[in-house]
């Protein structure tokens, strides 16, 4: 099938800065991808440039197909929603709603219609008459999704839409746009840095670094199989353990005084030896009698301990290496208590330590 | 152009009020503004005069200096005919290397009432009690009054001395007539001393803009002029 | 126990209150209190000095009546319109042009605004120069081969009242564009954006939305540029005097005149007091306007 969006080879320059380099990502048909990555990785760099916002310096935009590297944000079929709102603040939510409309010279009733229904689907129809300045910052949000929705498009783009509500609204609202998305069947791209948004949110989630694609899968292949050490790291809060380790024939990996067997883990590049990461989560680190239960077990004295309420966080080291753990909310612990922790090298990830890629 | 005329109001001022003793004589002059004859300035007497201030709006036509000095200069290059001034702006031409009556000569009262408008600065000292100060206040005044003073300064000037009794040092032809007019008592009081700076002020006004409309007629100029003289103090 | 509160009420930041006072007592007595006694004064015949006998509305009367205070009123009124239009426009555009993140933007900021560092003695003294037929660019035109070139506005009763308004533009419009630029600079760019994902073209997205998003902004130049136009005084003095004949004079030279000129207190507070009733039916509209919509909406 023909992707909605792809780009192709996009590089962009801000005089001698690389924003973009050599990009590439293909975006299939009502698709919800997620651009995930730290501040100033070019994230909204990118859907500028898709949006026609910027001008690439070099490569090519597809829009269903169509080139639209140099056409005019309006005429590609895009939606925009932005992380201001950055609604028309002296007109009406019906006249921020249909102003782009009106301009376009769309008949009268179509504008009614448009307008009618983006506000039923919204739930916005009673604020029609307001000035943005009368209204929370959720309505504001939700009118400026109205205003891409009336737009009639294929693609939306969304730049952190969600980052100035409070994590009350921003839950309610990550909801609403799931339903959104399931109802209209829209190509979504959407612009987070928060990992729980892009996790519950996107179809396929891209990492991006330094203006590169790191990393394009599903959430689940990107939590469970993270294809750099970087991706692995950045994904999960707290992050991901990483333990020093040798990979020898066998396979075994010797970490910290221990050889762990890797016969169950699943190796994408397999024969490899030598230095390596040893990475594991610290959600798949088991304590007290399951530890004992897991084909590998150390003995830690906790250093720092967190109670979060449902679960408490423990930090601790192997052998000078920082090691993270949870546990449960009732779990009894204090700073300096002796603790017995395993895990199963199945949920682990290996990266090389030249190149930080996944083994 | 035949007159030069600088544009600056009290230029004008001086202009029309010299018209006022020249043409229509120091009586009429004086029943305006020592008497304030309103009915009087609505006459004849006084219609000549706007007639006469009516053709100098003509021949100053394209006047455009600001200053009276930049005025004069326009007569000592050629390119005007004369200025109507003060007799201080015989300086200016002496000063360019012209000689009174060959180079350039003075019309008092441009010929026809002869007459001279006296005006003059006065110095005001401070009451002090210090002799020694008050001593120092007797020699300025002394000095400036001193004969020899006022022969050279006038002589620079090219104006008149304050004191009849100097003799001046070969006076220059117009200077020789500015004499003779004093002391045949050819005087009038300046306009300053005889109406108040509101009056002057107003009349000031209406000459200003006469001068500076052609369609200002003669005869609704001079109307407003004698309702000036109506209220005038 | 209520005056002992009072009275805490009292010394309460006493010293704030304390240093405050020099500010209020400048603020009431020197400035209310001088508006007021210029207004009971305008109702005398005061002359050198103030005093004199009580005499009504004369001073009005006599004022109204007065071709130079016509004339005067007509030109501020001109000279005020296109002040204000021109100053808007032209500044609104430069700041325009200069926010397409130009090269050079430092430098045409500077030159539009060296202007208004400059008096507006100098300014016009400039203007003067520059507008005069026998060393300004007549002149120069002339000495280019164009003999009957002719370019004297400021000796044209009909033209001179233009030849000061442009060299009041050429004064004000620098601050005007830096006032209008800090406006356009501080409209968030992501608005930009969805006008441009609307395909709004710039032009309507200047009129329908920068524009109304920067009132605060216009409130403020206008208020400026209004009290650059009613105090018009120096300019005229350094560019024409008020000339040729009447044409150029404005109210502000005419208060001037009157009181220190002419010696007539009386005439001059009556004008002055007319500038002040004409402030007050500007500003009263737009207070009501400004502050006054808020409560109800
Ligand atoms: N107009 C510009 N001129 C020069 N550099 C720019 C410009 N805009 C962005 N950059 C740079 O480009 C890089 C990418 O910026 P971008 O706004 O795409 O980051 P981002 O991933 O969206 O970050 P954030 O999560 O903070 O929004 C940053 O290093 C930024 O400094
Ligand atoms: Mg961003």
């Amino acid at each position: 099938m023909q992707p909605s969006v792809s780009i192709r080879n996009l590089k962009l320059d801000f005089g001698a800065i690389q924003v973009l380099k050599d990009l590439n990502l293909d975006i299939g048909k009502g698709e919800f991808l997620v651009l995930l990555g730290s501040s100033g990785c070019g994230k909204s760099t990118l859907l500028n440039c898709i949006a026609g916002l910027l001008e690439p310096t070099d490569g090519s935009i597809f829009i269903n197909g169509d080139n639209v590297t140099w056409a005019e944000p309006s005429e590609r079929g895009i939606g925009m929603v932005f992380q201001s709102y950055a609604l028309y603040p002296q007109m009406t939510v019906k006249g921020n709603l249909s102003f782009g409309l009106k301009n376009a010279r769309v008949p009268k009733d179509e504008i009614e219609r448009r307008v009618a229904r983006a506000a039923d689907i919204l739930q916005i129809g009673p604020l029609l008459g307001r000035k943005p300045a009368a209204l929370s910052g959720g309505q504001r949000q939700r009118v400026a999704i109205g205003r891409a929705l009336v737009r009639d498009v294929e693609v939306f783009l969304f730049d952190e839409p969600l980052s100035n509500l409070d994590a009350k609204l921003r839950a309610e609202l990550r909801v609403e746009l799931k339903r959104l998305h399931n109802n209209l069947g829209n190509t979504m791209i959407y612009v987070t840095h928060d990992q729980v948004e892009a996790m519950t949110l996107a179809d396929r989630i891209a990492i991006m670094k330094g203006g590169l694609v790191m990393q394009l899968g599903s959430p689940a292949e990107i939590y469970g199989r993270p294809a750099k050490k970087y991706v692995a790291d950045f994904i999960g809060s707290p992050s991901m353990n990483f333990l020093p380790g040798k990979l020898r024939a066998g396979p075994v990996v010797d970490v910290a005084g221990q050889s762990i067997p890797l016969d169950a883990y699943d190796f994408t590049r397999k024969g490899l030896e030598g230095d390596v990461w040893f990475g594991i989560r610290p959600e798949h680190v088991a304590t007290g009698e399951a530890a004992a239960a897991c084909p590998v077990s150390y003995e830690l004295k906790a250093e720092l301990v967190k109670p979060m309420g449902a679960e408490t966080l423990v930090w601790s080291s192997i052998e000078g290496t920082p090691f993270r753990f949870r546990m449960d909310g009732h779990a009894q612990v204090a700073a300096g208590d002796i603790l017995r922790v395993g895990f199963d090298p199945v949920r682990a990830s290996l990266f090389d330590t030249v190149e930080e890629l996944r083994v | 152009m035949p007159l030069a005329q600088g544009q600056q109001a009290w230029q004008k001022q001086l202009m029309f009020n010299v018209l006022m003793v020249s043409i229509g004589g120091p009586e009429t002059f004086l029943r305006l503004y020592r008497d304030r004859d309103a009915e009087f300035a609505e006459g004849p007497e006084v219609a000549t005069v706007f007639q006469a201030l009516a053709d100098a709006r003509v021949m100053t036509e394209g006047s455009n200096a600001q200053e009276w000095n930049i005025a004069a200069r326009m007569v000592i290059e050629g390119q005007a005919g004369g200025q109507i001034m003060g007799d201080w702006v015989q300086g200016e031409f002496t000063q360019a290397g012209l000689a009174a009556g060959e180079d350039f000569t003075c019309l008092l009262g441009l010929g026809e009432h002869e007459y001279i408008a006296a005006a003059g600065d006065a110095f005001y000292f401070p009451l002090i009690e210090d002799p020694a100060v008050v001593e120092a206040q007797d020699n300025v005044a002394r000095v400036i009054l001193d004969p020899a003073t006022q022969v050279a300064f006038t002589a620079a000037k090219g104006a008149l001395p304050v004191r009849r009794d100097v003799e001046l040092q070969d006076p220059t032809p117009c200077m020789q007539a500015g004499i003779e007019a004093l002391q045949a008592g050819q005087v009038v009081d300046s306009v300053n001393s005889l109406v108040s700076p509101d009056t002057l002020g107003q009349i000031t006004d209406l000459v200003v803009e006469f001068l500076a409309d052609p369609d200002f007629s003669v005869e609704e100029s001079q109307a407003e002029f004698a309702q000036i003289i109506a209220t005038a103090d | 126990m209520p005056d002992i509160a009072s009275r805490r009420s009292l010394v309460k930041n006493l010293n704030a209150k304390i240093a405050a006072i020099p500010m209020m007592l400048t603020a009431t007595v020197v400035f209310v209190g001088c508006t007021l006694w210029t207004v009971v004064y305008s109702f005398t015949n005061s002359r050198l000095l103030p005093g004199g006998d009580w005499v009504g509305l004369a001073q009005y009367e006599r004022l109204w009546g007065t071709r130079r205070w016509l004339i005067s009123v007509e030109n501020l009124a001109i000279y005020g319109f296109l002040m204000l239009v021109f100053s808007l426009v032209i500044g609104f555009l430069l700041a325009a042009i200069i926010d397409q993140r130009i090269r050079f933007e430092d430098a045409f900021r500077t030159i539009f605004l060296y202007p208004y560092a400059l008096s507006f003695i100098v300014t016009g003294l400039v203007w003067q120069w520059l507008l005069n037929p026998e060393f300004g660019i007549q002149a120069a035109v002339r000495s280019m081969g164009f003999e009957t070139f002719a370019f004297d506005p400021l000796y044209n009763s009909d033209l001179v009242l233009y030849g000061v308004i442009v060299a009041g533009l050429w004064h004000g419009t620098g601050l005007v564009m830096c006032l209008m630029l800090a406006g356009l600079r501080g409209i968030d760019e992501d608005v930009w954006k969805a006008s441009r994902v609307d395909g709004i073209p710039a032009w309507k997205t200047y009129i329908f939305i920068v524009i109304p998003m920067m009132r605060p902004v216009f409130v403020t130049t206008l208020v400026l540029i209004t009290a650059s136009i009613i105090k018009l005084y120096d300019l005229v003095i350094a560019q024409t005097g008020g000339g040729p004949g009447l044409s150029s004079e404005v109210p502000a030279k005419f208060v001037f005149d009157a009181m220190f000129v002419s010696q007539n207190l009386a005439q001059g507070f009556a004008a002055s007091t007319m500038m002040l009733v004409a402030v007050i039916f500007v500003i009263i509209p737009w207070a009501y306007l400004e502050f006054g919509g808020k409560k109800r909406g």
